[in-house]
């Protein structure tokens, strides 16, 4: 096959690419082309170094695919990209910080233990020690949002990464005491810790095979998440929480919700004391739920082989109960109050409801 | 051997041949091609990978009347061949463990 005719039907089978991919391919090839005829070979020769001119399209493409990919999840990061380069560095860590000060700040990162702290400087800040050799970070401003990630090289780089397994590092974000923002911290295999921070507008924590401890902080909706790990959260108060997790216990100790607390477990209990809420959801399952001097309008307890007890913040009489277990005893007994405004409802399976009100 | 696997061999075995000096495509093949099997098509976006990690850049250069592309190592890339030779010193180890474990146990 002869150079003319290799283009055109690699060219015809490049179609997807976006036009500068192409002409890029095509300076490739034809420097290829020259180069191998310079060293005596004949234009059918150099064709059929590259193979079918369709086999070689496919690689192209592949190629292009899997960058365009790479890209997309933010893994493939030349230096040059980089929005903001660490600026200094601190007994071996690298300071990050917007290049703008910014109204909310998305991280994501892997394998790293966050810990979330105020300060009294204006911006917010990311410091850690940075491995130069496995980390792609990626830090760039969107609308006003800065998106903060960290991945480990990936593809072939590392390659015998699932043997060595991966060990966790330590992260520190340093939230100004000013900020009103939003805060969307997600991570994994590694805990999770905030103390501390005020008036944050929305918060959102995330990790798994770790636990998430949220301590002294108060915004508007509030949401901490886990799968395999315990949550704790202590003196926080703020419109809502969402506490999400698996197989692992929860705890909620002084905390005071405008609106709805939803606590989901499984496999894990649940222990609340000294909570307050517009509406406090507990659920899980194969544990017992503890309550202690919880206060709220809609009380929901429901788990399963596990018992439910404790003390609730209220008048009996104001109250519709709804209290169910299959083999144990029930207190207080299941009855309707025309006109009443509250509601506690606890089940269970294979366990005692034992509830006392208290004032 | 595991694709990924050899996809990153050849990311070094490419970076390893630029660290005598600034090389081009059609060499670049007939070098890396002694060591790996690599063909004009595969090496594309190898070099394009390498240069968006950094780990190379490019220049051009007057040749035969025409502008040749060149591929020239940086620090990044340098720093790559050295992660690449240590994690294998570190899989040696474990390899003569296994190994030894082996031979200790066929006895």
């Amino acid at each position: 096959m002869k150079q003319a005719e290799f283009l055109q039907k690699l060219f015809a089978a490049l179609e997807p690419l976006s036009a500068e991919e192409r002409e890029q391919i095509r300076e490739y090839v034809e420097e290829m082309f020259c180069d191998a005829m310079e060293q005596g070979l004949s234009e059918e020769e150099c064709a059929a170094q590259f193979g079918s001119p369709e086999q070689a399209a496919r690689e192209f493409r592949e190629g292009a695919a899997q960058r365009e990919e790479e890209r997309q999840n933010g893994l493939a990061v030349a230096g040059r990209e980089l929005a903001s380069r660490p600026e200094r560095k601190e007994g071996g860590k690298s300071l990050f910080r917007p290049d703008h000060p910014c109204t909310a700040l998305k991280l994501d990162v892997h394998n790293f233990s966050l810990h979330v702290s105020p300060w009294d400087g204006p911006e917010l800040h990311i410091l850690f020690e940075v491995n130069e050799e496995e980390d792609e970070i990626r830090s760039e401003r969107r609308g006003d949002v800065w998106v903060f990630t960290c991945f480990r090289k990936r593809r072939g780089w590392r390659m015998f990464g699932a043997l060595f397994g991966s060990r966790t590092r330590k992260m520190e974000i340093f939230v100004p005491r000013t900020f009103r923002g939003r805060l969307s911290l997600s991570t994994t295999n590694a805990r999770v810790a905030m103390e501390g921070c005020e008036a944050l507008s929305s918060l959102l924590l995330k990790t798994t095979n770790a636990s998430v401890s949220l301590q002294h902080c108060s915004g508007g909706e509030l949401c901490c998440r886990s799968s395999n790990g315990a949550l704790h959260v202590e003196d926080v108060h703020g419109d809502t929480l969402q506490a999400v997790t698996s197989n692992a216990r929860v705890e909620l100790t002084s905390c005071v919700w405008q609106g709805a607390c939803g606590v989901h477990t499984s496999n894990g209990s649940i222990s609340a004391s000294q909570v307050e809420a517009g509406s406090l959801s507990l659920q899980s399952s194969n544990a017992r739920i503890h309550v202690e001097q919880v206060r709220a309008s809609g009380i929901t307890l429901a788990t399963s082989n596990g018992s439910i007890g404790g003390t609730v913040v209220g008048d009996p009489e104001e109250y519709t109960i709804t209290t169910s277990t299959s083999n144990a005893s029930c207190s207080p007994k299941t009855r309707a109050i025309p006109g009443a405004q509250k509601a506690l409802s606890a089940s269970t399976s294979n366990g005692s409801v034992a509830l006392q009100f208290v004032s | 051997m595991d694709t990924q696997r050899k996809k990153g061999m050849l990311d070094v075995c490419v970076l390893a041949a630029l660290l005598e000096g600034p090389s081009y495509g059609y060499r670049l093949v007939r070098e890396v091609g002694a060591c790996m099997p690599v063909s004009e098509s595969t090496l594309y976006p190898i070099l394009k990978r390498l240069e968006t990690a950094g780990c190379l850049d490019t220049y051009r250069e007057a040749y035969n009347g025409r502008l040749r592309k060149y591929y020239r190592l940086t620090a990044q890339g340098e720093e790559r061949i050295c992660g690449f030779l240590a994690e294998w010193e570190e899989m040696e180890r474990i390899y003569q463990f296994v190994k030894e474990k082996r031979e200790g146990t066929s006895r």
